[in-house]
């Protein structure tokens, strides 16, 4: 059950309200949460899918509510492999805050991070923000883009895999990747950590 | 299933605590009551908004400063030097406090003082070169070297709070012999391996240590799973409530290793109480011999990856993920003393709470209530922040196989150096950064850290120029092309004289200092219960007592409750149901110690479950 070949760690970032609790439980659990309090204790989900053969763990951090005021952990940002900026398609104040949050994200997040834009809620018929416009703000700021609704399960598979796709492809190009030996515990931290001998092996998830 | 469209309230707040009458919202969405206020987040603050928060307490944690960890706190190059601890809010520096009987204020302080810094190397390029790649800095104010069983660590593995960490392992403590000889640095071996193969000690010395050692393990054996020197019963000792002095004569310990034992296991607070080390050497020594080798280290000591600023910020993560609200850069202006708790003004809201913690950088003063010597408590630690180019203090000697570990700690005349790598995640790749720590046991002292320092350290480092100082060595010949000399890969040659060059040094003194020894500074006593004002401060730089008085302040506010229960591990899939997940399932991260010698090379010790020395456990 715990053999696995690549594990990833996946955090959502966004303003407070555009779905990314949500998002994680769609994907995680097939589920649409009635949030009900229901969230308290947990702060990262696991899943682990099969990209062509291979399979790989995503672990998938929320922000546990610190993105309300502002005050999430640098410590949260801390090697992760993608990031995925989430905005509410139905809200124009959390697409204003994007650029905010790319600010924080160049100042705690690893420069070779994964970044993917994904709209929220393609389900609202009150939508303020059309494709082209998240699409635009993607391209010009060199990330993925993606609609999602987590409502409705549209494009949420999707999105995940996508990031995992991409994320095996990235690995790969550094080789060399070496057999996983499968022992989860210390992947965890230790993903990046090719047990190769050069030191610097470790600095690809710097800073 | 939900089938509403949208499930958020308009704070859309995914982990706040459930909603109820009595708890409505203001105007930015924060509920108007709160059982804890807590202002600060250094780590005994950090650690009791998890612990309160844990437990069901509606948590409202504030700092004033715009990061996390006050004292605690971790920064890059450029927050460094553009010197961000020693702001001060001003606007808010005094907070009102209007108590029963009583008026009083809260202040702001800054426990930094004295801070200088300079380039030593003042040519453009190496300073541009370092700015390029300042957020590879991660500098602490205070560094803390952590031993593997000291509480900080149980605490994290029980309370699951581990799970967002990473370690490096210490494996060499180094020090200067005693006069004459202080030029030469010397490794101290620690476990039965390293002694045996020391080529720092003679064998006599060795067997004096192993009797020395012994000497102080020998009664409570029982409490060790896995000490590092099996115990061989020695003959002569029965007993260890022993001093240091009375050991030494004891297993009559030769002076250089007397010099090296005390070196290992000096601490920061030595310094301030003289006599500290002598009484309390079984303890500490015990404590250290039984850390060592608990993750595959060959000293007791951890180090916190990214900077200790990351468990203060790894608590406050718990805190949150069990619904604690935190917000960064928020001062209070008023706080009132009301039947059933206090009201506490923010710049934005208006906030009811039931009790107060106040962390260390909140000074309160209330009239009338003044504070006898005896119950405070200050002490000065000078500090010394160096990035290095041209290698380590310590040239690696021939055998020695280079290890993956990136630290080395150096007790050197009285200063602990701490000497990172870039494998460390402190520094980036070609420069070391030394953070030396150092009692000033007379705080009216003139002498400026910087002067300190550079006297004391020039031994090992080198102050001024290169290029300047070759001219007036006497080995000016090999190291006569300035910049070469400091690279990495000098010769063997050049290698014995050679020492490092520091291009940035920056210097200051850090005060501890408490008013109160007593964390409680009011308590608004009521038939049914009492709200308090605590404090955590404590006047010492010694994290254990920073997590005692986490947990002391604890029982005072819940006596029954328990302190820090392990959290639910959450990241299975049938796990998600909050407090009904059957705790004794660990997760991955958690249960797989080290063990796997690649992984013990790499140096990284993820903190496993307790049963550590069993290694391979399956799920569930």
């Amino acid at each position: 059950m715990e053999d696995y070949r690549f594990l990833f760690k996946v955090v959502l970032v966004g303003n407070a309200g555009v779905g990314k609790t949500c998002l994680v439980r769609r994907f995680t659990q097939g589920l649409f949460p009635p949030g009900q309090g229901a969230t308290i204790g947990v702060d990262f989900m696991i899943k682990t899918v099969d990209i062509n053969g291979e399979k790989v763990k995503l672990q998938i951090w929320d922000t546990a509510g610190q993105e309300r005021f502002r005050s999430i952990t640098q410590s949260y940002y801390r090697s992760a492999h993608a990031l995925i900026l989430v905005y509410d398609v139905s809200s124009q104040p959390s697409f204003d805050c994007l650029p905010d949050w790319l600010r924080e994200i160049e100042e705690y997040a690893n420069a070779k991070v994964l970044r993917v834009l994904v709209g929220n809620k393609t389900d609202r018929e009150d939508r303020e923000i059309p494709t082209y416009v998240g699409e635009d703000f993607a391209q010009r700021n060199n990330m993925y883009f993606m609609e999602t609704s987590a409502k409705e399960a549209d494009n949420v598979e999707k999105l995940f895999m996508e990031i995992a796709h991409a994320l095996i492809e990235q690995a790969k190009a550094r080789e060399p990747v070496p057999e996983y030996k499968g022992n989860p515990g210390q992947s965890v931290t230790l993903n990046h950590r090719t047990p190769s001998t050069t030191s610097d092996s470790c600095c690809s998830r710097l800073l | 299933m939900a089938t509403e469209g949208d499930i958020r309230p308009e704070t859309g707040d995914e982990h706040a605590p459930e909603e109820t009458n009595d708890n409505p919202r203001g105007d930015d969405g924060l509920p108007k009551s709160f059982d804890v206020l807590i202002i600060g987040t250094g780590v005994t603050e950090s650690i009791l908004s998890a612990a309160i928060s844990r437990n069901g307490h509606s948590v409202l944690h504030l700092d004033p400063r715009e990061y996390y960890g006050g004292t605690w706190a971790t920064f890059s190059l450029d927050q460094w030097t553009s010197k961000t601890f020693l702001e001060t809010p001003t606007e808010a520096s005094v907070c009102d406090l209007y108590l029963e009987d009583s008026k009083g204020a809260l202040t702001w302080r800054n426990n930094v003082e004295q801070f200088e810094q300079l380039w030593y190397l003042k040519d453009e390029e190496t300073k541009s070169q370092l700015m390029s790649q300042k957020r590879r800095f991660n500098i602490d104010l205070m560094p803390r070297l952590i031993a593997a069983r000291e509480d900080i660590i149980q605490i994290l593995i029980t309370s699951n709070v581990s799970r967002y960490l990473e370690f490096l392992k210490i494996s060499r403590l180094l020090t200067n012999l005693p006069p004459p000889n202080e030029d030469v640095i010397e490794s101290i071996p620690l476990s039965r391996a390293d002694i045996f193969t020391s080529k720092s000690l003679s064998l006599v010395e060795k067997r004096s240590l192993v009797k020395l050692i012994e000497a102080v393990l020998q009664p409570t054996s029982s409490v060790q799973d896995e000490a590092p020197l099996e115990t061989s019963v020695p003959e002569e000792v029965e007993t260890t409530s022993e001093t240091f002095e009375d050991l030494v004569k004891k297993t009559k310990v030769p002076d250089k290793l007397k010099h090296m034992v005390k070196s290992s296991f000096t601490t920061l607070e030595d310094g301030f109480s003289p006599d500290g080390f002598n009484v309390e050497f079984c303890s500490r020594c015990r404590l250290f011999l039984n850390s060592i080798g608990r993750y595959g280290n060959q000293t007791p000591f951890l180090w916190t990856i990214y900077g200790i600023s990351e468990v203060c910020q790894a608590f406050c993560r718990l805190s949150a993920v069990y619904g604690g609200i935190f917000i960064l850069k928020r001062h209070l202006s008023r706080i009132e003393a009301k039947e059933d708790g206090f009201v506490v003004q923010t710049e934005k809201d208006e906030v009811k709470v039931k009790h107060i913690i106040l962390g260390p950088d909140m000074q309160c003063d209330i009239i009338g209530k003044d504070r006898s010597k005896k119950e405070q408590a200050s002490i000065v630690v000078g500090r010394a922040v160096l990035i290095t180019k041209g290698g380590s203090i310590k040239r690696p000697d021939e055998n020695s196989k280079p290890k993956g570990d990136g630290i080395f700690v150096y007790r050197l005349s009285g200063m602990e150096v701490i000497e990172m790598n870039h494998i460390s995640q402190a520094v980036p790749k070609d420069y070391r950064l030394l953070q030396v720590t150092f009692p000033i046991s007379d705080p009216e002292t003139t002498q400026p850290c910087r002067s300190i320092v550079e006297t004391l350290l020039s031994p090992f480092v080198q102050f001024r120029k290169h290029t300047e100082e070759c001219m007036e060595d006497s080995v000016g010949t090999n190291s006569s092309s300035g910049a070469e000399c400091c690279s990495e890969d000098s010769t063997t040659t050049t290698e014995e004289t050679i020492k490092p060059q520091v291009i940035y040094g920056s210097y200051f003194k850090l005060t501890y200092s408490c008013d109160s020894l007593f964390s409680e500074l009011y308590r608004n006593s009521r038939e049914n219960s009492d709200n308090y004002i605590m404090t955590s401060d404590i006047g010492s730089a010694e994290l254990t007592k920073y997590v005692l008085k986490a947990k002391s302040i604890f029982s005072t506010l819940y006596p029954d409750e328990e302190f820090l229960p392990k959290a639910p591990d959450c990241d299975e899939p049938d796990a998600m149901n909050g407090d009904d997940i059957d705790t004794s399932e660990l997760s991955p991260a958690i249960e797989n110690p080290v063990v796997n010698p690649e992984v013990v090379n790499e140096a990284v010790a993820q903190i496993p479950n307790d049963n550590e020395n069993e290694g391979a456990a399956g799920e569930g």
